[in-house]
């Protein structure tokens, strides 16, 4: 079945159509959330939740563009989305704090130790993952579909919707902020 | 001469390249295995009766707000309308006898054609 005759299945909602897509696209969508919320068990709640976006609104995809950009944007609109809300309640259990509710405050994470690093990197890979969710939102997006996920700068502006040379300016600022950012870490941490 | 302590020395400039080069060849994340089986078991969790989606629909803060600003603003314009439309002219309460007479025939005025 082709990819197109699969997407016709699927708005007929085909569970045996949906299944293919999901055994298709699963370690993409997972590796892309993974990069971004940074927590092996939030990926796979948002991956899930991609796949159900994708099951629900398959019938407003035309085919302006390729099926695999439209899952990253679904991907990478949903990882955003769950930042967005974990910061939120993060918040809101600081201020529930201060008014003395029993809940407890929601710490940091660990330190992200992605299972694809090679052992002799985790531990740098662990640091640049910190420095990069602190990057704007557009340097933050640009930089894991082009490290983590390994996209060309083609690829990145199909989904980010600009031009390559918006995508290499981002990067550049990226590796910049990056560079600035642990500069500054280790001198304070020395 | 000192070192400026703003200007990373050699080693830190080392670490931090290695650090920037430390996601070169990373490999892709694969999720758990039986991942459709998951994803088919919050499917059906996920499943919503349209009740439930009303009710999400009309609490979720944006569709709220919108409504009492919609009703507030309704009842402003119909103040507002209320008190710009001009009063309407009050009728005379005394009406003429000859009116009265021509409004008011009834069956005596036909049989008791003399008083």
């Amino acid at each position: 079945m082709t990819e197109w005759e699969l997407i016709e299945q699927l708005k007929l909602k085909n569970n045996g159509a949906f299944k293919i897509i999901v055994d298709t696209w699963q370690n993409l969508v997972y590796n892309t959330v993974l990069g971004f919320v940074q927590n092996e068990e939030d990926a796979e709640d948002v991956s899930q939740e991609v796949f159900i976006q994708v099951y629900e609104s398959i019938k407003n995809f035309k085919g302006d563009s390729k099926f695999s950009t439209w899952i990253y944007r679904i991907s990478v609109s949903k990882s955003l989305d769950h930042l967005r809300k974990k910061k939120r309640k993060k918040r809101f259990a600081f201020i529930e704090s201060l008014f003395g509710k029993d809940d407890e405050l929601i710490n940091d994470p660990p330190d992200f130790l992605h299972p694809g690093v090679v052992l002799e990197n985790k531990e740098n890979a662990a640091v640049l993952f910190k420095a990069i969710s602190a990057l704007p939102k557009n340097q933050n997006i640009a930089f894991i579909l082009n490290k983590v996920e390994g996209l060309t700068y083609q690829q990145i502006s199909e989904i980010m919707e600009v031009s390559d040379s918006a995508v290499d300016s981002l990067l550049q600022r990226a590796k910049t902020n990056l560079r600035k950012n642990l500069e500054t870490y280790y001198h304070f941490n020395k | 001469m000192q070192n400026d302590p703003t200007i990373p020395n050699q080693s830190d400039s080392t670490r931090i390249d290695n650090i920037l080069n430390s996601l070169d060849n990373i490999q892709p994340a694969e999720p758990k295995p039986f991942f459709y089986t998951r994803l088919m078991a919050r499917f059906s969790n996920t499943t919503q009766s349209s009740w439930e989606n009303f009710s999400a629909l009309i609490t979720r803060p944006s569709v709220a707000f919108s409504g009492i600003f919609l009703i507030v603003l309704m009842n402003f314009m119909a103040a507002w309308l209320n008190f710009k439309t001009p009063a309407v002219a009050e009728q005379p309460e005394v009406v003429g006898t000859e009116e009265y007479t021509q409004m008011a025939t009834n069956f005596y005025d036909i049989e008791n054609i003399k008083p």
